[in-house]
């Protein structure tokens, strides 16, 4: 009697563990929950003030093209344009004609200058007609200089759906990738391709320029934006990949989820 | 609450005159039922718009215990009633558990009233399928009937305990939502 009495108060226990465990795992799952909401949230936060960095440094980027543009190249024309209006000598009709024609075309190439600085200060607004149109104007700014030819592809549709915030993280890797292209590696020939796929979208630029060491990058060249184009990619989900050799160019693959 | 004190002491003083009380927890078991199914029913609805489950489950109970009282008349006990109503609500439960983890909001367990109850609801019918499971073994040995009250004893306290919390966990949600 005594063990029957034991063996029934045992197996109720043991039948009743079976709850109590089950009620330990679900407050269990749900600190887990708790913890995955959280990381989600930092996430978020982390994603905005990178969005309101990516869009701070572009605008500065933009500025400084500007600002550069205004003194190197509109500036001279100008002065140029003074220098040889002042030089007219009216009586010396013919010669005078002549300056004054020569002042009339640098002061039709400022207001072409002009013109193109004006598009520049639109191009913020360029990401909002899509990333294509954005590259392309970036590609039309590098081109003007007369040192870059520079090779544009477009593969696979555009979704009908844009990601404004992914299209500005990409446009602001490609001017990263464009400032080092034309701080170190005296490229002549820059290629890039935008490839948009079902699963996404792929940007990939190739130069021919010096090249380096990827494994064994000197101190002086980790600042190079690399780390910042890998944590931009990483942000939205994408890899960041990189090829380069001393001498050969640079291969630079980004895939990003899309949209 | 008022429901079950009235059959519980109805049953004592039945069962004590040696009177079968069986007819008592017969009918209160309409009302057990009734208000255990409408309350998963409440909390499974904060997840699912439409529960057929909850509805097909209380059909079932209806539909077996007026065959019971056709079968036996209402003085002897529904067991086969109780076996399957005690097991559906384990099953709704688990269920109620399985939508609760799979929800991405965030709830504070402890003081979650709905979990709660639901615990309470568990525990009780999980030990009374054991409990009924061992009274159908050791039936023949005539031993098991006291320890069998014992354990029914215990388990109304840990539900009625649970639920008691529940309800004070929800008062508090209330109070802090006025």
């Amino acid at each position: 009697m005594q063990r029957i009495d034991t063996l029934i108060i045992f197996l109720t226990l043991v039948f009743l563990i079976a709850p109590v465990f089950l009620l330990m795992y679900v407050n269990q799952y749900n600190k887990r929950k708790k913890r995955h909401i959280e990381e989600k949230q930092l996430m978020q936060l982390t994603f905005e003030s990178e969005l309101i960095k990516t869009q701070m440094e572009i605008r500065e980027q933009t500025m400084q093209t500007i600002g550069a543009d205004l003194h190197d190249n509109i500036g001279q024309l100008l002065s140029l344009t003074s220098l040889t209006l002042n030089s007219v000598k009216l009586e010396d009709a013919e010669k005078a004609q002549q300056k004054i024609d020569a002042a009339l075309d640098l002061t039709m190439r400022s207001i072409k200058e002009m013109r193109l600085l004006g598009k520049l200060l639109q191009g913020e607004q360029l990401i909002g007609l899509g990333l294509s149109e954005a590259i392309r104007h970036e590609i039309n700014w590098i081109e003007k200089s007369g040192q870059y030819a520079v090779n544009y592809d477009i593969e696979g549709e555009q979704p009908a759906q844009n990601n404004p915030d992914k299209d500005l993280i990409l446009f602001r890797i490609l001017q990263e990738v464009f400032n080092n292209i034309i701080k170190h590696s005296k490229a002549k020939e820059i290629s890039i391709k935008l490839a948009y796929s079902e699963l996404g979208v792929r940007l990939q630029v190739i130069d021919n320029g010096a090249g380096f060491d990827v494994t064994n990058l000197p101190d002086d060249q980790k600042g190079m934006g690399l780390l910042n184009i890998q944590k931009r990619a990483e942000i939205v989900g994408g890899r960041f990949f990189i090829q380069s050799q001393p001498g050969e160019g640079t291969c630079i693959d980004i895939f990003i989820p899309y949209p | 609450m008022l429901l079950t004190c009235i059959s519980e002491i109805t049953g004592r003083i039945l069962r004590l005159s040696n009177k079968k009380n069986d007819w008592v927890y017969n009918l209160f078991l309409i009302a057990e039922a009734g208000f255990t199914t409408a309350m998963y029913d409440y909390f499974i609805s904060k997840y699912l718009k439409k529960r057929p489950l909850i509805l097909v489950g209380g059909g079932l109970l209806i539909i077996l215990y007026v065959y019971e009282i056709i079968i036996h008349g209402i003085f002897i006990s529904n067991d086969l009633t109780i076996t399957i109503m005690s097991i559906m609500f384990i099953g709704y439960a688990l269920y109620y558990y399985l939508l609760l983890i799979k929800d991405d909001t965030y709830v504070k367990l402890v003081k979650y009233g709905p979990f709660w109850w639901v615990a309470g609801t568990l525990l009780f019918y999980y030990g009374s399928c054991a409990s009924d499971l061992y009274f159908t073994i050791f039936k023949n040995t005539n031993l098991f009937g006291h320890k069998r009250y014992l354990i029914y004893v215990w388990l109304n306290i840990i539900q009625y305990g649970l639920w008691s919390y529940s309800f004070i966990c929800r008062y508090k949600c209330r109070e802090l939502t006025l």
